[in-house]
């Protein structure tokens, strides 16, 4: 009975569901083994994959490399005459480069970090990775603010709850989200619409700057943010992670929790249960409460995967739920009020009174669901051939502030189809790569106010990339091209009134570039891509007053396709632990680029009247530098330095581009005071993030000396904020439990943000002092 | 067994907790009420008679075609019973919006200003052109402003504004608190 029963469970189970690790099986992870004490390479070290039971020796100069891989979660067992051998828990996703250093005699406590610092992926464009305590630190916050920890990573912002990443300057339709290997598909149509991701998802955020990412759609302009969750577990057990945080300023609390097992009884069956909870109330800012600011957000998901050696399937469904209150002192009633407001430097009394966490109007309420099968089967020894099918749901609730006089209030309902068919060839004379094709249906319809018109859209590309490297491990080169066909069809409102003109575009995008290991601590990377971006539908058709924003949006039908060509020069150097300096330098030439014009006009509506901006396109060019630095100058003390510059020019207008953030430098300092019996991983950091005040801004055309350029308030001024954190690993029993507790804002600077909307009416929150605990939960698992 | 439960779990969840679909069935309920006339009605205080109409409508909404403004055209020295209404004419029959002010008189108050120039900020309103006395209460027994009479002075030559200000919970009179919900301005003269 009970067999019959799983077999049948087994057999729904291949019916219905998806593959799991669908991307490539031709990583490669590699580095060079050295002694602890002596820092002196190993060789004759050996190292060995638990679960593969591949086994490799390190060569004369310490060096490994682990072939062949496909993405998932290994243990790494590392030995050595003389030395403690060491395990890693490795999660795999893409090519590594992780140094290791072995603790050389016995009597060293044998839970001393084996792991050198954060591994490196190895690729030729610029990638930064979240994982582990770095991602422990963003915990309760939204994706956007998540990423900031990122060089180069800011955020566009509209009040306290709505955060959109800015790669390198670039935002929105230009930066790709994958949630889970799925390119999200919400409704992007302006600054005040975040991401629909829950980042307690991932246990994995990467951030790929610049064009080069072909392998996830060639309009990746800015760049692509990976939200990736751990793969399936392999290892017979039931296990988990709590994770808890909790704020003070808005007295924000987020519960989120992951069960997850490989069935004992069922080779290769393993499943995932995971949940959120987010609730919080107004914002405070050093003088004032933002009323009406609240946040309550709910989300889950449930992945089951059944996995053979040369065939597997995954089933993922995952839903976000959030309600938003918007700050109503934000929502003005026309241009005179909002000049006002700005007069008067601070918001109306009414609207800044207290705590609370009830959410009025105007707010927004957004359900985004995702449902995705992903398939593989192993073609023989050449290769693999994965298939990924996935819907998307999001529905968008907007409703304004309420008055009798006007139903304001907007639906949007968006569903995406899209699937892609992947073959990714192993290594052939050195070279490795993946060939595929993707395609994308999509239906918006709207109800109540139209913004955004209903629509259809069908897309559709294929790509080749390919990825070389040399036997001595020196050189590394890249390459891949793709084509992509977008149709907008079936414009109209839904009383089929208004049809607006239907759009195709296609075009190519490719990139190359390569990387050489100077010196084993040394290498320099150059990237060229080329891509480009269909106009986006807000873009291309957005007609009417912007919600909140007091300004009439106009589209253009007619927009060109952005076309961006992007060059990044990086060099990366490292020395183990004591010192590690990246420095990254971009040039980004983009024709047709589009933003939102202000204007002086004026259009007069029964409300009053409303400056009017239309989407316009320019030649610009963004040119600039992340930097940073992390050195261990004593053995407890470590300093960080990060820089972003950013200079972006509107080459048809001879002046500054609109809307870009200003240059930012973030020191840190960090004090390790070592291990004691119960206190583990302990440290103690001090952190100041430098803004400076955004001066490259577009003149006023008719007075070049308005210090407000074409805005309606001159950028607000630089801002230095103090940070404090502590952290440690408590043991609990069987149990590790990861304590971080801080302040954000700790002086209650008073400040507003260039890439904030709500820079016009009110400061940014104040103090934060924070709480979060991190709890791995494993029941009674096997050891093998 | 608790294997068994976590996918029986599992599979539940994904069968009722689907989100939200608003699938538009009825599209002709879309269409948002939205006020497209203004209409001011002055009646001379001592001569029934003596009527002045004037519309400012704007029957596409927001952008499209300009709004259509009657110049309005007065006497000095002359005291009028002025009433203000609003419709939305594009259904049919127009609704009239100015029940609504009515209804929740105690979050709306209507204000009658005279500028020189169009545009002006509201600090700039003059108060020598005519004196304008709200004939109508709230419940809170403060002037609503759709029924006011308007005492001209001199010729005056500028703009009439008219604003209904939307103030929930906080309205105790004065133009500052809450935000705008209508403000129209009209062509004046005064001979």
């Amino acid at each position: 009975m009970m067999i019959r029963k799983i077999a049948l469970t087994g057999a729904l189970l291949q019916l219905l569901l998806v593959a799991s690790a669908s991307a490539q099986c031709t990583i490669r992870l590699s580095g060079t083994i050295t002694d602890t004490d002596t820092k002196q390479p190993l060789s004759g070290a050996s190292i060995t994959v638990k679960e593969t039971g591949l086994a490799v020796e390190s060569d004369a100069k310490g060096a490994y490399s682990l072939e062949g891989l496909c993405p998932g979660a290994y243990t790494v067992r590392i030995s050595h005459v003389g030395c403690v051998p060491v395990e890693i828990a490795w999660q795999v996703s893409a090519d590594e480069r992780r140094n290791i250093a072995l603790p050389h005699s016995i009597t060293q406590l044998q839970e001393v970090a084996v792991t050198g610092h954060a591994a490196k992926e190895v690729t030729t464009a610029p990638v930064e990775t979240l994982s582990g305590r770095e991602l422990d630190k963003t915990r309760g916050l939204t994706l956007g603010e998540s990423l900031k920890r990122v060089n180069g990573v800011t955020t566009m912002t509209t009040g306290p709850n709505v955060s959109k990443p800015v790669i390198n300057g670039l935002h929105s339709n230009r930066v790709l989200i994958l949630n889970n290997g799925i390119r999200q598909e919400g409704q992007q149509w302006g600054s005040e619409h975040a991401p629909e991701v829950d980042p307690f998802l991932a246990n994995k955020l990467v951030v790929i700057k610049g064009a080069g990412s072909l392998r996830y759609g060639g309009d990746a302009i800015g760049g692509v943010v990976l939200a990736e969750p751990k793969p399936l577990p392999v290892e017979p057990g039931l296990g988990g992670e709590v994770n808890i945080a909790g704020f003070s300023n808005n007295r924000l609390g987020a519960l989120s929790a992951i069960l997850e097992q490989q069935v004992p009884k069922v080779p290769g069956l393993s499943w995932r249960l995971q949940g959120t909870l987010r609730k919080g109330g107004n914002t405070r800012t050093p003088d004032y409460w933002l009323d009406n600011t609240g946040v309550e957000e709910f989300n889950f998901s449930a992945a089951v995967g059944w996995k053979r050696p040369n065939y597997g399937v995954e089933l993922f469904y995952s839903q976000f739920n959030t309600s938003l209150g918007v700050f109503e002192g934000s929502h003005i009633g026309n241009r005179g009020d909002l000049e006002e407001v700005i007069k008067q430097q601070r918001p109306l009394p009414e609207y800044t009174e207290g705590f609370s966490y009830k959410i009025d109007r105007p707010y927004q309420h957004i359900e985004h669901e995702l449902f995705k099968i992903k398939s593989f089967l192993n073609t023989g020894k050449a290769g693999r051939l994965n298939l990924v099918l996935a819907r998307q749901f999001n529905y968008r609730d907007e409703l304004d502030r309420s008055s009798a006089l006007s139903v304001n209030q907007m639906n949007l309902n968006l569903t995406t189809y899209n699937g892609e068919l992947v073959w990714d060839h192993h290594t052939w004379k050195g070279f490795r790569g993946t060939v595929g094709v993707t395609g994308m249906y999509q239906e918006n319809s709207y109800k109540r106010r139209l913004f955004i018109p209903n629509y259809e859209s069908l897309q559709w590309g294929a790509f080749w990339t390919e990825k070389w490297e040399s036997a001595d491990n020196k050189w590394l080169v890249e390459g891949g091209i793709r084509y992509d066909h977008k149709d907008y069809y079936n414009l109209g409102d839904n009383l089929g009134e208004v049809h607006y003109p239907e759009q195709d575009f296609s075009s190519f995008s490719g990139s190359i570039g390569a990387q050489y290991r100077i010196l084993d601590h040394f290498h320099v990377s150059l990237n060229a891509a080329r891509a480009w971006r269909a106009a986006a539908v807000n873009e291309l058709y957005a007609s009417g007053l912007h919600h909140g924003a007091a300004v009439y949006v106009d589209g253009d039908p007619y927009l060109d396709p952005e076309v961006a060509s992007k060059f990044n020069a990086s060099l990366h150097y490292d020395i183990s632990d004591r010192l590690e300096a990246d420095v990254n330098l971009y040039y980004n030439y983009i024709r047709n680029f589009i933003f939102q014009q202000p204007t002086d006009s004026i259009v007069t509506t029964i409300r009053g009247a409303f400056p009017y901006t239309y989407y316009r396109q320019s030649d610009v060019s963004m040119k600039g530098m992340d930097a940073q630095l992390r050195w261990h100058f004593l053995p407890k003390w470590q300093l960080s330095t990060k820089a972003s510059i950013l200079r972006a020019w509107n080459e048809s207008d001879n002046d500054w581009l609109i809307a870009m953030p200003s240059d930012r430098f973030e020191h840190e300092l960090t004090f390790f005071p070592g291990n004691t019996k119960r206190l583990k991983e302990n440290y103690i950091s001090v952190s100041v993030s430098n803004v400076l005040k955004q001066t490259r801004t577009p003149a006023n055309l008719t007075d070049k000396s308005d210090p407000r350029g074409q805005d309606l308030m001159a950028p607000p001024a630089g801002y230095n904020l103090l940070n404090l954190e502590a952290g440690s690993t408590l043991q609990i029993g069987q149990q590790p439990l990861s304590v971080i507790i801080g302040a954000g804002n700790l002086l209650n600077t008073r400040y507003r943000d260039y890439m904030n909307f709500f820079r016009y009416f009110a400061d940014e929150p104040g103090t934060n002092v924070y709480l979060k605990l991190k709890l791995p939960l494993q029941f009674g698992k096997t050891k093998s | 067994m608790t294997t068994k439960f976590f996918v029986f779990a599992a599979g539940m969840t994904l069968l009722f907790a689907a989100c939200k679909k608003e699938k538009n069935e009825t599209p002709t309920e879309n269409a948002n009420e939205e006020i497209t006339t203004l209409k001011l009605t002055f009646t001379n205080a001592a001569n029934a008679a003596d009527k002045v109409v004037a519309n400012w409508k704007d029957m596409d909404g927001a952008g499209g075609t300009n709004p259509v403004i009657d110049p309005v055209s007065l006497k000095a020295n002359t005291t009028y019973n002025v009433t203000t209404e609003l419709f939305d004419e594009r259904k049919n029959p127009a609704d009239t919006v100015t029940n609504e002010i009515e209804e929740e008189g105690a979050e709306h108050r209507v204000f009658h200003l005279f500028f020189t120039n169009p545009g002006a900020s509201v600090a700039d309103s003059l108060t020598n052109v005519a004196t304008v006395t709200p004939q109508d209460k709230d419940e809170n027994n403060l002037p609503v402003g759709l029924d006011i009479t308007m005492a001209t002075k001199t010729a005056f030559t500028g703009f009439l504004r008219v604003v209904v200000r939307h103030q929930p919970g906080n309205k105790d009179g004065t133009y500052a608190p809450g935000s705008t919900d209508v403000l129209t301005e009209f062509p004046l003269e005064i001979k």
